[in-house]
């Protein structure tokens, strides 16, 4: 345990040596921005887009810095020979993995909440009030990027950096549109059973990120969602039981890797 | 890593995708609570690649509001066609935003209208599929329930047991629904259908309901004015139920003529008579009043196709599919000195005028222009003529077009017992109305 901690503590070291906190910076200057971009409209309007905005810039903020730590993990230890050194003393080939994964949600979890403390404070000062709520949205941002983190470390281990970005991408984007992948596996006359059976596998198998995307019940405190703490329960044990099967996964495959 | 270790991660990695498949199957029907819902890919591809992706990825509402904003621009520079599709985009993108149902609805209610702003009632079906789209989506948002309840209640339809029926389901579904908006829009809709102790009830409870409200938050402006409305309404309603029960009999014979003449191409002139009377200088606590021929009433006119029924069941879509064959004009003529007459020249919003904008089409075969007078209307009948002829018309008649049925006309059937309203049917062809010189029907 104490391995993957020293690893982990490296990396999340490494990151900010790498000031990959800036991207903090900016998504706050951004976060600003947008608190005063929007006040010619309506007032409802005004907050609707700025809540909006402001999280899907936080979202989008930390899927780069997922994406761009996740895709580097291994192949910049492997460049750099580091991972020679590192595999020669008693680390395990999935204490090496773990730990360079869990550096990379350390540094995701700083930045996250980082950027929702500046949104909370900013949606504050703009409404007159605080609206604690927005925090279960910055959690559910935090545990889809623990979710795409993984999925960048997986495909790390056997692809290049450059693949990897439009691979994760790619999925990232497919993960999102969970409500037309359903709707597209959902029967119809008119549909092929094999486009069905296809769509309904995409949607139960490829990870779904857009089941996190909650800015609407944020936005609309009307919106009757049955449970919002189970659901938000529910979500969090979806994202952990993934990232447990993607890193699984990694591991059987970097297991096998020659480095 | 031993192969017999190899073996049982791969065996857990296929395990853990049951627990996946199950959550996924747990989380869909709640996050269909706030996400877009029976979504197909011709609303997907009606939204250009940049929002989509936008969408996707978490901007959804905001991409929604922005639109919203771009649709209040089309609204400016009157491009109302426009503004269709843009609220069809926006309820996908973002089921919750009120603001933009309840203005859609509005807006196809009220803006599309002839070159004499009468509306072109063909978007009404639609307006209502909004509405109730609004309503599956948030049920219980009261202003949903209050706007169809509305649409129903006054100019639009006048099926008035409709509007009972939507303004009960708002009180009924809505924990916080506006007293105001959904309890004295109900409480006259009681009126307007003669169910007097019923509306006497609603307005005590909506005393009692607001002064609770104004006694919790003093600074509570609009229940301290809906409480002072409610108590008139009640005090009025109370005597007017006790003098209405003695001034209304014997029922007064209204004297009701119309007669419909083709002036030329598409050009009708309508004109009749209708002698109503009422009260003049009514004090309702001494009941000291005068009986006079009185102005105000007004008597509602509709050509229509032969055999056209409001559609019930529509969907509110990219385009609407909007019948381009379909010919509706409906007005109402306002009654002056016990007569009424109106020019109605239907020629400039016909094809050959306005092309592909044209409301009047005439490609039916057969027509009906019919005029009634409903004495519950509150539109068309105002209290003093009310005081004569009754809440529901049990203080007239007519020696020829009186219609004791109680369907409201141009409902799905929509009836209120007791109903006594003039109506008059013209039938007309298609010659009729589309050929020249001066032509009469009685």
């Amino acid at each position: 345990m104490s391995t993957i901690w020293t690893l982990a503590s490296g990396t999340f070291g490494e990151a900010i040596r790498r000031k990959i906190l800036l991207v903090f910076l900016f998504v706050a200057i951004a976060l600003m921005v947008i608190f005063f971009a929007f006040s010619e409209f309506s007032v409802r309007e005004d907050l609707t887009i700025t809540k909006s905005t402001g999280l899907g810039i936080i979202t989008l903020a930390g899927v780069f810095i997922s994406v761009i730590l996740g895709i580097n993990l291994i192949p910049n230890e492997i460049d750099k020979r580091t991972i020679y050194t590192i595999l020669s003393k008693p680390v395990r080939r999935h204490e090496f993995l773990i730990g360079k994964f869990l550096g990379g949600l350390i540094t995701v979890l700083t930045n996250t909440v980082l950027m929702g403390a500046v949104f909370i404070v900013g949606v504050w000062i703009k409404q007159k009030n605080p609206e604690w709520a927005i925090w279960e949205g910055v959690l559910m941002t935090f545990f889809q990027l623990m979710l795409l983190n993984a999925l960048a470390l997986l495909f790390s281990v056997f692809v290049s950096p450059f693949v990897n970005f439009f691979l994760t991408f790619f999925i990232y984007i497919v993960g999102s549109m969970s409500s037309v992948t359903e709707s597209l596996a959902t029967p119809d006359p008119h549909k092929s059973p094999f486009v069905v059976y296809l769509f309904k596998f995409i949607h139960s198998a490829i990870p779904n990120f857009g089941n996190f995307n909650i800015q609407n019940p944020l936005i609309y405190p009307g919106t009757v969602v049955i449970n919002m703490t189970q659901y938000i329960v529910q979500n969090m044990m979806y994202a952990i039981t993934y990232t447990a099967i993607l890193m699984l996964i990694a591991i059987l495959i970097f297991d096998k890797r020659e480095v | 890593m031993k192969p017999a270790t190899r073996v049982l991660l791969i065996v857990i990695v296929l395990l853990l995708f049951v627990p996946i498949a199950c959550l996924q199957e747990i989380i869909d029907p709640q996050r269909h609570t706030f996400e877009p819902k029976n979504l197909h890919t011709d609303k997907l591809s009606a939204l250009p690649v940049e929002f989509m992706l936008g969408a996707a990825v978490g901007f959804r509402e905001a991409i929604a509001g922005l639109l919203w904003v771009r649709t209040d621009q089309f609204f400016h520079q009157g491009d109302y066609e426009a503004i269709i599709p843009m609220v069809r985009i926006i309820t996908w993108l973002d089921p919750h935003n009120v603001d933009v149902y309840l203005t859609g609805a509005w807006h196809l209610d009220y803006n599309f209208t002839d070159s004499d702003q009468r509306s072109d009632r063909r978007f009404i079906p639609y307006s209502l599929a909004l509405l109730r789209e609004g309503i599956e989506n948030n049920p219980g948002v009261s202003d949903f329930y209050s706007d169809i309840a509305f649409t129903h209640y006054f100019r639009k339809l006048q099926d008035f047991p409709m509007a009972i029926y939507w303004f009960e389901q708002g009180a009924k579904n809505c924990p916080n629904w506006d007293y105001t908006r959904i309890g004295h829009g109900l409480a006259h809709a009681y009126e307007a259908t003669g169910q007097v102790d019923q509306a006497i009830a609603e307005w005590q409870q909506l005393v009692q309901l607001h002064e609770a409200a104004y006694k919790r938050d003093p600074h509570d402006t609009p229940d301290r004015s809906g409480m002072q409305v409610a108590e008139k309404n009640l005090h009025e309603n109370i005597l007017r139920k006790k003098w209405r029960l003695i001034d209304t009999q014997p029922p007064v014979n209204v004297h009701f003529s119309a007669q419909l003449e083709r002036i030329a191409p598409m050009v009708l002139l309508v004109k009749g008579t209708m002698n109503v009377i009422g009260s003049k200088n009514f004090i309702l606590e001494t009941h000291a009043h005068t009986w006079a021929p009185i102005d105000g009433c007004r008597v509602e006119i509709r050509l229509q196709d032969a055999d056209y029924k409001m559609p019930a069941n529509v969907q509110f879509n990219m385009s609407n599919n909007l019948p381009q064959d379909v010919t509706i004009m409906q007005d109402s003529i306002s009654v002056r000195g016990g007569t009424f007459d109106r020019k109605y020249d239907l020629s400039k919003d016909s094809p050959s005028v306005a092309g592909d904008k044209a409301i009047y089409n005439f490609a039916a075969k057969k027509y009906t222009v019919t005029l009634w007078f409903n004495p519950g209307t509150p539109a068309d009948t105002p209290p003093d003529a009310q005081d004569r002829i009754g809440w529901i018309g049990e203080g007239m008649t007519d020696d020829n077009y009186l219609d004791k049925s109680g369907i409201l006309p141009f409902t799905a059937g929509s009836k209120v017992n007791g109903l006594r309203m003039i109506k008059k049917t013209f039938y007309l062809t298609q010659d009729d109305i589309l050929g020249s010189g001066v032509k009469t029907f009685n």
